[in-house]
């Protein structure tokens, strides 16, 4: 079947946009109208998790650099929110503010020395944050700022349905929504920094550190704001994750869930922004489906009496899986899939795709998914792809002024 | 400032539990710092790795081997378990840059730490003990009060350490294999032409660092007492601060990093009691920290240049 043609920024592209965004927003309304108080829960812990992970894409995904103490950054917009609203008696939305700063300047403090060098001190400094954060919290230092140590520190916040709220949503519901908005802001403001001026110089210093440092980005600046900003998001998604949960321990925030971010995020697509929904999917539903399944089953049952940590195999698993076979995650998969019945093509493009030279073959292919596009950011490409049949012999006369990385091989 | 501040005994037993503790973290950076020099890769899983080859040697030992014997056996399968992951798991994706790489060890680390989890359960265990280990088990030096002693368990790791070294140092600069790693750590493509099996040499080092690993486990365990799932998660962070203090490509500097890291962490909290409960990780990332700002090589790291 010939795919059908779609010009960027077109009417015709718009409005295919346009319903994409309204079946987003009717399926997010039809999830508490639709489900129980429990499943809505579940969602909107999904919600708390995409926007964390999230923040990860930003940094892994789109910079390119390793962050290993994502756990620590949700940790600490969580136990910012939990104090402030448990001993000080702050309004929830009041503490997202201080939340998300507090998360940026623990991004600076811990960015900066890292940043300025190349590779895997990142990784290596973030872990050892992720490591420490959840040990401080229970020592002395950290009950003395109200932790609650150990056993983790509870917090109730409660939302009646408000008034003029028309559609017959449970309070838990209401919560889901107001999550939901956030989180949809968070994601707008993403997609608009990937698409900006910042965001070009992201994928230009993970594609090429040197050839963007040329063309006049500063390295350490570039990637320190940026994994400040992935901090920030990290902490809002703690923030986000108390109105789904009525605690936060340091078992929660441990290493562990960095490790699952990271699966997530490589899960539903690093360099995407959408795939941080799928990620924050299988993070709430994949253990709990695991550890039905493993209960369910006598013989792994009889091996433990926490079948949570089959859910840990599986991630492992899945994470290898994927480095291996699907490199770019399910949102890169699910775009290609979606370019056999609709493809869209940069205004620029539209001349060239709109008179095929066969007529049946035009197969563009490629000029998808904006600047993630065929770059995995896990890995890079091994060779250019193959699929475009188009590229290989226009690109030495007519330069893709959209994407000149493309044609670059690393 | 600790009122003991001035008690010699006190300051004695402040360094000596920090040099115990540093060679600890000297050997896992040790371990971590075999990889990295030829592979320019860190093994996010080695302490999960070093914790199953733990659990390794309490099964053998409940199976009525001899402690040492089964310490022995524990670093031969961990030798072949690190090699054989390497050329299985890690290989195939090394020409895909570093990123893959280490996520694979992440998913390692979430792999092992279930298993030995799922396996042995999450109740801590008591672990096998090589060195004597009972109450009169030390050497006394200071009659005190407050008396200053040393442990054999301590004499034992320091001695280990020492060994350790120098069978690293015959076995890098007295061997043929040692050459070839060497040969490859210095220029991987040089010693591809010169016929060295590069491939090899990558499983060597890994090999060489899992049974470290296991070594090193074996005696965390024995100066804790017990044994559990997460035996090595805070020593593997210690172990990367070492090797940072140290430099990420050098085993002298592995070695003295993790010794000053051990003294610090010890003397720090003990003079200064300011600081309440158990901080050492804080420490360990400021440590970290202050060297990538000041010299990020490490003290005994080569500075890497990039050309273009």
């Amino acid at each position: 079947m010939k795919p059908r043609v779609l010009v960027e920024g077109s009417r015709r592209h718009r409005i295919w946009q346009g319903s994409g965004l309204l079946l987003a927003v009717l399926v997010v309304l039809a999830l508490p109208l639709l489900l129980q108080d429990f499943w809505v829960g579940q969602f909107s812990l999904v919600v708390a998790y995409s926007v964390a992970v999230l923040g990860l894409n930003l940094v892994t995904g789109f910079t390119g650099q390793i962050s290993l103490g994502h756990g620590a950054f949700f940790g600490l917009g969580a136990y910012t929110t939990a104090i402030l609203v448990s001993d000080h008696g702050w309004a929830w939305a009041a503490t997202v503010p201080v939340a998300a700063l507090l998360g940026l300047a623990l991004g600076f403090a811990v960015g900066l020395p890292a940043l300025r060098l190349h590779g895997l001190y990142l990784a290596v400094v973030t872990l050892a944050v992720g490591v420490a954060f959840p040990v401080v919290v229970s020592q002395p230092i950290g009950i003395a700022l109200g932790t609650g140590g150990v056993g983790g520190k509870p917090v109730q916040i409660t939302w009646g349905k408000p008034l003029w709220f028309g559609l017959n949503v449970s309070d838990k519901g209401w919560t889901f929504l107001v999550m939901a908005a956030v989180a949809g802001a968070l994601f707008w403001l993403a997609t608009g920094l990937v698409r900006s001026r910042t965001g070009r110089a992201l994928v230009t210093l993970r594609d090429n550190e040197t050839a963007a440092a040329i063309s006049g980005i500063w390295p350490a600046e570039v990637k320190t704001v940026t994994f400040a900003i992935s901090a920030m998001y990290g902490a809002i998604g703690g923030a986000l994750y108390l109105l789904a949960t009525p605690i936060v321990s340091p078992a929660t925030v441990g290493f562990t869930i960095t490790l699952l971010f990271i699966t997530a995020m490589v899960l539903g697509g690093a360099a995407t922004i959408s795939g941080a929904w799928i990620g924050g999917l299988a993070m709430v539903f994949l253990p709990y489906y695991t550890s039905q399944w493993a209960g369910d089953l006598t013989f792994l049952s009889q091996l433990t009496d926490q079948p949570g940590l089959f859910a840990n195999v599986i991630y492992g698993l899945i994470l290898i899986v994927f480095i291996y076979f699907v490199p770019a995650g399910l949102v890169p998969l699910l775009t290609r899939l979606r370019t056999r019945f609709v493809v869209i093509v940069p205004a620029e493009a539209a001349p060239v795709v709109g008179m095929p030279p066969g007529g049946s073959a035009t197969s563009p292919g490629e000029p998808d998914g904006a600047l993630a596009g065929p770059t995995p950011a896990i890995g890079g490409p091994a060779e250019p792809t193959q699929e475009s049949g188009l590229q290989p012999h226009s690109y030495p006369t007519h330069p893709d002024p959209e994407h000149p990385a493309r044609a670059t091989p690393r | 400032m600790s009122p003991n501040a001035g008690n010699p005994a006190f300051l004695l037993q402040l360094v000596s539990s920090g040099l115990t503790n540093g060679a600890l973290f000297a050997l896992v950076a040790l371990a971590i710092v075999l990889v990295y020099k030829t592979t320019s890769h860190i093994n996010l899983a080695q302490g999960e790795m070093a914790t199953l080859g733990a659990f390794g040697v309490f099964e053998l030992t409940r199976h009525g081997f001899p402690v040492w014997g089964a310490v022995g056996v524990a670093l031969v399968l961990s030798f072949c378990f690190g090699a054989g992951l390497e050329r299985g798991l890690i290989r195939p994706l090394e020409r895909r840059g570093v990123f893959p790489v280490i996520l694979t060890t992440l998913a390692l680390f979430l792999i092992i730490n279930a298993v030995v989890a799922i396996v042995w359960g999450t109740q801590p265990v008591p672990a096998p003990r090589p060195f004597p280990n009972s109450i009169q088990d030390k050497v006394d030096v200071l009659a005190g009060p407050p008396p200053f002693f040393i442990t054999y368990v301590a004499l034992g790791i320091l001695a280990l350490l020492v060994l350790v070294l120098l069978l690293l140092w015959l076995l890098l600069e007295r061997t043929k294999l040692g050459l070839g790693y060497r040969a490859v750590a210095a220029n991987r493509e040089a010693a591809a032409v010169m016929g060295i099996p590069v491939g090899r040499m990558h499983m060597f080092g890994w090999g060489i660092a899992a049974a470290l690993g296991t070594l090193t486990a074996a005696f965390v365990a024995e100066t804790g007492g017990t044994q559990d799932f997460n035996l090595m998660g805070s020593i593997l962070i210690f172990g990367l601060a070492a090797a940072t203090l140290g430099g990420f490509d050098s085993v002298p500097g592995a070695a003295i990093g993790g010794l000053v890291l051990g003294l610090v962490i010890a003397v720090v909290p003990g003079v200064f009691t300011v600081i309440q409960g158990d901080m050492s990780l804080v420490i360990a990332l400021a440590v970290m920290l202050v060297v990538l700002l000041v010299r990020p090589q490490g003290l005994f790291g080569t500075k890497t240049l990039e050309r273009v």
